[in-house]
């Protein structure tokens, strides 16, 4: 700007001086380019002398004054301008550094003066961003609009985008340095803008976090949290609720209860809260691996797919954090198969079979890595403000978040740089001796984690996880015993997971009956959701056929005893029962079980397996739209979920249902109609890949599909037809009315009272009833009772009571109902309305409910002498 | 041939689009409002019904009565309004004066005595199970155009 106003000045001296002081001015003008500003001065001001209103002049001297330090000087003959937008410029430079919004004001009065000026708007955004940061956005992107398309001063950029994000306006700040890049990807400030931006990320992730607010249980919690695993074990979902509900109000940052509340949420079918709280719980313990695999899990398992990008991240962290927890090794693999990464599913795998040549997914991973070396090609497919911590800087608190969220981007250079600077400022912070350890761990230096979970230990001993992390590595090192120490002392902690590694141990001691003590515990304590059940399960099985042999081996000493025991023990360790056990046990579950059912055959089924028919043709016969399009309604899309998912949801139901009513299910491993069902729609799922992209499917899935309709078309829609038959029909005879008469007749009410006899019109062969005969009993005995208490009024020759049934098919549906009509002549009121309102005694209400619970409905027609009680209910069919 | 779907969704429409076609042309109606308009505008040969419809705002059929037939409990009244709606939208049908044969999509072999009341009031009826894929409803849309004349 300034060499310009020097050749403005030069060009407009022709005009308007004389020889002598344009002689000056060009000799003024020369030494301020020589940067000899004392000469500058002094011919300005002999150019001044001659012709005081010479602008450039005074420009010029002002200009001088100012490098020289004259500043007032330089001021106030800048004052002396207040229209030469040039002198207004100049001003505001010079009294931005005492007096910026001074200088602001100077800015917007050189819009006022200049609207094409593209510097001011720019300057004004610069200036205005810490006190207004709205009208800052509406000047930058003015200024951006005047300059069209041309780069903005990119320091002018930075200010802003820098401003933006101190006053807390994120968003606008990134967009600031996104626009800049998409316009100007090599400008000016790129790099720059390209590092902030990076580094916003991550501060923006850590802010998320809001971690190191961590703090353990205490003894009372803990109990509490042990009593809501237990009832939850046991079914009693709405107390462990209440539990946990407890004490995370009482110990909102406590990981373990937030881990333990989403337990609960989960088996009672509520995801995003167990989501939620799952991201809680990482989020106040993030160098703990269990809450990221859980969540990963979570993903990967409730979500038909729809998330296992977010599953395979957590579980990334989640290895991260504990390098040695092969299960989920095989979990990560199995999602990254499904997202289609196959060399990322071929090394999880790998790793797994290198890390468990023996364990319970080793057949499955050797296959899958068979699989996908053979296959060609394919490529388908709450945050809290965070706690201050005591001893901790919130600067400190600051960069741990940063090296937290590098940790989970798996940039370990950075967070450890980051940890670093945090323990040279606050060296015994468990949390941050926490993580350094997960870096060293992850690195190969297990020497060295050691070391740092030491320290971290010393200063807190209470942290279960940690000790349960170290165990592992202690026992990868070959130190079982330091490993049992420190599993027990996590068990004392009440730590879960701890007792199935004592378990594992115990097993591979070779000492079976410990071994089991500590799976009843954990199996005791643990959700059905829990990570390791299904390992704990399968080492339990193990473990059982063990204790078997031996007790088989004491039984075959001759001991009868012996034998019963066994069968005991036996009976005790089997666990979960089909859903003929809960009808059995509940009957009153059974319109609950039937609407599920029904609903499985039609959203599951009815809609959507059929056609597995049409496809293995359409895949053979090239027409790839048709399959695609079939995949999209079996697998789900954003919006909908796929039917396995849905198949889950129907399963957890009747899991819960079950809870209710005290009896657990495993209706995926026991259940002879749904665990056969639930294994193929597995298989299904498992062939998603091949669906959503028919170029490149394997050979044998068209066979596989139509085998897949076979069990879930025929088989299972059979099988469910056949139970949704069998469960809740009974023929309504008339001895079933006699019976239920006798046992009214001789309650203590009625003794020594004159009663009519019951005239039951029913046919001798009887009708069936979708009802359950318990129901009808209990309604009939009901209404009955109330027949002969009301008619105890009238004189007993005259009393009159009879029961008689009539058929009739509703004329739209065509469905068929049983009319049974209860006729009493008692003397009293009861209409239809009084039942309606429940103006009624107990045993009516009773009657009127059960009734209901049976989709059957209860009304009452007066006669001339008398009244009928009509209890409709459906009739049950005989299936072809 | 013409064939007017009805079902609250758009499951049965799209597979038979996708695996049935020629020489069938299927036009769907969301209810059975719709499936009235569009056999009062338009030719129809063959009806094909749902019999659940619990996405559809609006079902056809008496709710008083129903809810006075279910204990005065509007919602078990809704309920049954739904589940059995498709026999609602054919009784409908009829009564409109429509007599092409139909296809119900239920399953009645469950329910054998319901399907005769049904197919004595509103035949010419017949029904595929659940199960059945579009190549069978395809065979059974033929076999009712083929029947013989009752």
């Amino acid at each position: 700007m300034i060499p310009l106003l020097v050749e403005t000045a030069a060009a407009q001296v022709v005009e308007v001086l004389d020889p002598a002081a344009r002689q000056y001015f060009d000799r003024a003008a020369e030494s301020e380019r020589a940067r000899d500003f004392e000469r500058a001065i002094a011919a300005y001001r002999l150019v001044l002398t001659r012709n005081p209103d010479f602008v450039p002049a005074s420009l010029g001297l002002a200009r001088c004054y100012a490098l020289t330090g004259a500043r007032d000087q330089g001021i106030a003959i800048y004052e002396a301008l207040p229209y030469e937008a040039d002198a207004i410029e100049a001003l505001a430079r010079l009294v931005e550094p005492g007096d910026a919004m001074r200088a602001l004001a100077l800015y917007e009065r050189l819009e006022r003066l200049d609207p094409t000026d593209t510097n001011a708007p720019m300057q004004v955004a610069r200036l205005s961003v810490a006190s207004d940061p709205d009208k800052a956005i509406r000047a930058y992107d003015f200024a951006l609009g005047l300059l069209g398309g041309a780069e903005p001063d990119g320091e002018a950029v930075m200010a802003v985008a820098l401003g933006l994000w101190d006053r807390g306006r994120e968003d606008a700040a990134a967009d600031v340095l996104t626009r800049y890049l998409e316009r100007w990807p090599d400008g000016e400030v790129a790099a720059e803008a390209r590092g902030r931006l990076d580094r916003w990320t991550v501060e923006l992730r850590a802010r998320e976090l809001g971690v190191g607010g961590a703090e353990p249980l205490g003894d009372a919690d803990r109990k509490a949290l042990a009593d809501a695993r237990k009832r939850l074990a046991a079914g009693d979902d709405q107390r462990a609720l209440e539990l946990l509900q407890g004490v995370v109000a009482r110990a909102p940052n406590a990981p373990e209860a937030w881990g333990a509340l989403a337990e609960v949420l989960l088996a009672t079918g509520k995801v995003d809260e167990a989501e939620r709280s799952w991201l809680w719980a990482g989020t106040l313990a993030p160098d703990d691996a269990e809450w990221p695999a859980r969540l990963g899990l979570l993903y990967a398992e409730h979500y038909a797919g729809r998330r296992h990008r977010e599953a395979k991240e957590a579980l990334e962290t989640a290895l991260a954090l504990r390098p040695g927890w092969t299960e989920l090794q095989f979990q990560l693999g199995e999602v990254e198969l499904q997202l289609g990464e196959w060399d990322e599913a071929a090394t999880a795998f790998e790793a797994y079979v290198a890390a468990e040549p023996a364990g319970p997914h080793t057949i499955d991973a050797k296959k899958r890595i068979e699989d996908l070396h053979r296959a060609t090609i394919v490529v388908p497919l709450e945050p809290k403000e965070p706690k201050p911590i005591e001893g901790v800087p919130p600067d400190v608190l600051e960069r741990y978040r940063v090296a937290v969220v590098y940790h989970r981007k798996q940039d370990w250079d950075d967070a450890r740089k980051e940890i670093e600077a945090v323990l040279r400022q606050a060296p015994g912070w468990p949390a941050a001796l926490d993580l350094l350890a997960s870096l060293e761990l992850h690195a190969g230096n297990e020497e060295s984690a050691l070391a740092a979970w030491d320290r971290s230990l010393a200063a807190d001993p209470m942290q279960p996880k940690i000790r349960v992390a170290r165990a592992e590595v202690l026992r990868r090192r070959g130190d079982r015993a330091g490993a049992k120490v420190e599993h027990e002392r996590a068990v004392e902690m009440g730590d879960v997971d701890a007792s199935y590694y004592l378990a594992a141990m115990a097993w591979e001691d070779n000492e079976p009956f410990e071994a089991k003590a500590h799976l009843d515990r954990f199996l005791e304590s643990s959700t059905p959701d829990h990570l390791l059940r299904p390992l704990a399960q399968a080492l339990d099985e193990q473990v059982e056929r063990r204790i078997f042999q031996v007790k088989a081996a004491t039984v075959a000493g001759g001991s009868l005893l012996g034998i019963v025991g066994l069968g005991l023990v036996v009976r005790r360790f089997r666990r979960g029962h089909s859903l003929d056990r809960l009808v059995e046990t509940s009957p009153e579950v059974v319109h609950d079980v039937v609407r599920t059912l029904s609903a499985i055959r039609h959203e599951v089924l009815k809609h959507n397996t059929t056609l597995l028919d049409e496809v293995p043709g359409a895949l053979e016969h090239g027409d790839f739209h048709a399959v695609s399009w079939a995949a999209v309604r079996l697998y789900g899309d954003e919006v909908t979920p796929g039917i396995l998912a849905r198949f889950e949801a129907y399963l957890s139901s009747l899991e819960r249902l079950g809870r209710r009513h005290g009896v657990r299910l495993d209706l995926r491993h026991v259940d002879p109609i749904l665990a056969p069902m639930w294994k193929a729609l597995g298989k299904l799922q498992r062939l998603e890949k091949d669906l959503r992209n028919p170029l490149r499917a394997r050979h044998g899935t068209a066979e596989e599909l139509r085998a897949l309709s076979r069990a879930l078309n025929e088989d299972g829609y059979q099988a469910l037809g056949r139970f949704l038959r069998r469960i809740g029909a009974v023929p309504v005879t008339r001895e079933l009315f006699l019976t239920v008469d006798e046992r009214v007749r001789h309650e203590a009410a009625f003794a020594g009272a004159e009663l009519p006899a019951l005239d039951v019109q029913i046919p001798a062969e009887g009708i069936p009833l979708r009802v359950l005969a318990g129901d009808l009993e209990d309604v009939t005995a009901n209404l009955l009772r109330n027949a002969y208490s009301a008619l105890l009024e009238r004189e007993p020759a005259a009393r009159r009571v009879s029961v008689s049934l009539a058929e009739e098919a509703d004329p739209i549906t065509g469905l068929e109902e049983v009319v049974l009509s209860f006729y009493d002549n008692a003397p009293g009121v009861l209409t239809t309305e009084m039942i309606r309102s429940r103006n009624i005694g107990r045993g009516l209400g009773l009657a009127l409910d059960l009734v209901t619970r049976h989709d059957g409905s209860l009304r009452v027609r007066s006669v001339a002498d008398g009244k009928h009680v009509e209890v409709r209910l459906p009739r049950a069919e005989v299936a072809k | 041939m013409r064939v007017l779907v009805v079902e609250d969704g758009l499951e049965y429409t799209k597979s038979f689009e996708q695996f049935i076609g020629a020489p069938f042309e299927f036009v769907r109606a969301g209810s059975g409002r719709e499936a009235l308009d569009a056999l009062a505008a338009a030719s129809f040969d063959l009806l094909f019904l749902d019999m659940r419809f619990d996405r559809a705002t609006e079902l056809l059929g008496d709710l008083d009565a129903l809810i006075e037939r279910h204990n005065g409990e509007p919602a078990r009244a809704r309920r049954f309004l739904e589940d059995n709606q498709g026999a609602y939208v054919l009784a409908a049908i009829r009564d409109a004066g429509h007599g092409q044969p139909a296809l119900m999509s239920y399953d009645f072999d469950g329910e054998p005595r319901r399907f005769e009341n049904l197919r004595a009031r509103y035949g010419p009826l017949a029904y595929l199970t659940d199960t059945a894929g579009p190549q069978e409803t395809r065979a059974a849309l033929l076999a009712l155009l083929s029947r013989p004349p009752t």
